[in-house]
């Protein structure tokens, strides 16, 4: 899915990865970026904080899990780094003050349910399965809901 | 007195050595975003060019913004670097006033921003490009800037031009169609801050401690709330 979802991206856009650990974020970077025609090997950047692939586009890759402090998200300078191609922040939900309002935000929940952050009082019952949530902020998402529903459509199930 | 001067608040990086007034020296380059890695051997570069010795130069001069973020830090570290393992001091230097001082020539006598240096009756408004759909900008006359540098949308700032002045600077550049529209006022399309004008402008200044001089960021967002804390909540 991720892959396909890579097709729907442009230059400048920003999208936030947000999950638990093993969620399955940096497995999602790996599709996208596939789907980008990155052919190097994308790894979590939690130790680096920025990886920069060379796809279609350019992709920004950041893992923002090890900052301690929203002030140190001022050195990555984002502003810059959205200049030029797409931009995949995982842990983004953290730094969100600072992150312009514009963003597609993609939460990976374990389990099936598809109610927004509840776990399931029984738990999650199957490991393997996880819930996809496209959360579109700002006007520039807005405009593409469709389009984005057509492409992730086959992965689509009922509520 | 010899100056060795820094821009670096733009898409470009640029070192100058001045004596006194005069431009021994000046080396630009186009760098998107490699301003680290251009402005040292870029320093040493116009050295050499100068014939100058960087044990000669009395002082450091860099641009402090507004302007980007990482470029901004590249030169105030670099200069800071410099003037430390020297000591010698830093004179900072407006970004927005280096812009502006491309067409108030500022090699003028008395007040940098002379009036008959400018060619047009008007005033300059020197904008540069902030990211994220904004820009920095600020309006010159004869007697120096009108208030402080401010930023906001290309859309807003462009209402604070008035006829007769003479727009120019990356942001006006970016935003050519909404730049150009301002009623009876010029936009000059390619002005960038020179290293040379920094050296000028900071003659007759007083100069400061390296670690006195900081950079100008005018947005910085309010980032105090520890994430972590945040996050468990």
């Amino acid at each position: 899915m991720a892959r396909a979802f890579a097709g729907c991206v442009r230059d400048g856009d920003l999208i936030v990865l947000s999950g638990d650990l093993g969620a399955g974020k940096t497995c999602f970077s790996q599709g996208f970026g596939a789907g980008l025609g990155v052919k190097e090997r994308i790894t979590s950047p939690t130790f680096t904080l920025h990886n920069q692939y060379r796809g279609r586009l350019i992709l920004n890759h950041l893992d923002v899990y090890r900052l301690d402090d929203l002030e140190e998200t001022l050195d990555l300078d984002l502003p810059e780094m959205l200049e030029t191609g797409v931009t995949i922040i995982e842990w983004g939900e953290q730094i969100d003050p600072t992150l312009p309002s514009d963003h597609l935000t993609i939460r990976i929940l374990h389990g099936s349910s598809t109610a927004l952050g509840e776990d399931d009082p029984q738990g999650p019952v199957d490991d393997d399965l996880r819930s996809i949530v496209f959360e579109f902020n700002g006007p520039i998402w807005l405009a593409r809901l469709g389009q984005l529903e057509a492409v992730i459509q086959p992965w689509e199930v009922p509520c | 007195m010899l100056t060795l001067a820094v821009t670096s608040s733009t898409g470009v990086v640029g070192v100058a050595i001045t004596r006194d007034r005069e431009v021994l020296s000046e080396c630009h380059v186009v760098t998107d975003r490699r301003h680290a890695e251009e402005l040292t051997p870029m320093i040493r570069e116009a050295l050499g060019f100068a014939g100058v010795g960087l044990d000669e130069i009395d002082r450091f001069a860099v641009d402090v913004g507004p302007g980007r973020f990482t470029g901004l830090r590249v030169g105030l570290a670099t200069v800071r670097t410099l003037a430390f393992a020297k000591h010698k001091p830093v004179v900072g230097v407006s970004s927005l006033e280096v812009l502006a001082a491309t067409v108030l020539d500022p090699s003028a006598k008395g007040s940098l921003l002379s009036p008959a240096a400018t060619k047009s009756e008007g005033c300059v408004v020197a904008v540069i490009d902030a990211r994220r759909s904004e820009v920095f900008q600020q309006r010159f006359g004869p007697d120096g800037p009108f208030g402080e540098p401010s930023f906001g949308s290309p859309q807003n700032m462009a209402r604070l031009v008035l006829p007769g002045d003479v727009i120019l600077g990356d942001g006006a550049d970016r935003y050519a169609e909404i730049y150009g529209a301002c009623d009876g006022a010029t936009h000059r399309i390619g002005i960038e801050p020179l290293a040379a004008n920094v050296a000028r402008l900071s003659v007759g200044r007083p100069a400061q401690e390296g670690p006195q001089v900081v950079p100008v960021y005018l947005r910085d967002p309010d980032v105090k709330v520890n994430i972590k804390t945040r996050h468990n909540t």
